[in-house]
């Protein structure tokens, strides 16, 4: 008979944690931004005598974000998901909806209508329902 | 629709990749990234995105969208049990039930 597996439980989510898991999820929320200004700023650029059609340089600024947003994004997670279980982080991964909302309405001057402010509600019981299983076995 | 649910899918099956070698000992913090599961999780999600993006551009609306990119949680949670053995709980089906109503609502507005 060969020794039974006994599965590591991830770490309890603390308030400190979910800063953490949040941060990245900002921080994944922020690429999307960036490629929504990217994808808003089309136009040319001049290179080496060349014209190149597409993305003004502004453009390729907004893209260069975003991939710097999608690398950090990638960095964090990769620690956060070695000490968490992922189907407890996958879960808080979807207050991405609360963050994108923010970011229409700051940036963009999005409407906020009632529905959007009761479905980001159930979202967050949902999520915090399912930190509390966090750390069983 | 259907590009949707495969790219949720295929997100799944990333953070598999992911979760994978994030369990797996390495020689030094590049390691940790710098190694094919890794590489080739980051390639499958973008792959994924890939595919919302085509989906999106067939017309499908974004409200939608959002909505069926919600089953990734369900495959999440499933591949989550069976590859590393973490616990299908009660707690943690109903929150998973509650963040799918909840996006749901949020794109009926």
């Amino acid at each position: 008979m060969g020794e039974q597996k006994v599965r590591r439980p991830g770490a309890k989510i603390t308030l400190l944690s979910v800063v953490a898991i949040q941060a990245a999820v900002i921080v994944y929320t922020g690429g999307s931004i960036c490629g929504k200004m990217a994808g808003s700023s089309k136009g040319s650029i001049s290179l080496l005598g060349h014209v190149i059609p597409g993305l003004s340089w502004k453009g390729y600024l907004w893209l260069f974000l975003e991939l710097v947003c999608l690398g950090s994004y990638a960095l964090i997670w990769q620690q956060i998901i070695k000490r968490f279980d992922l189907s407890i982080v996958y879960a808080n991964r979807a207050f991405a909806v609360c963050w994108s909302f923010l970011w229409g309405v700051l940036l963009f001057g999005e409407q906020v209508r009632p529905l959007n402010i009761v479905g980001i509600a159930i979202v967050l019981a949902g999520i915090l329902l399912v930190n509390q299983d966090a750390d069983r076995v | 629709m259907f590009l949707f649910a495969l790219s949720a899918t295929v997100a799944a099956f990333s953070q598999m990749l992911l979760k994978k070698s994030a369990t797996e000992k390495h020689g030094s913090f590049i390691k940790e990234y710098l190694n094919w599961k890794v590489i080739f999780g980051y390639g499958l999600m973008f792959a994924g995105m890939m595919l919302t993006v085509f989906g999106y551009s067939k017309g499908v609306e974004v409200k939608s969208g959002s909505v069926m990119e919600t089953i990734g949680n369900v495959w999440v949670v499933f591949l989550s049990w069976l590859f590393f053995r973490e616990p299908v709980t009660k707690k943690k089906v109903m929150g998973n039930i509650l963040i799918i109503a909840g996006i749901v609502i949020f794109n009926l507005a």
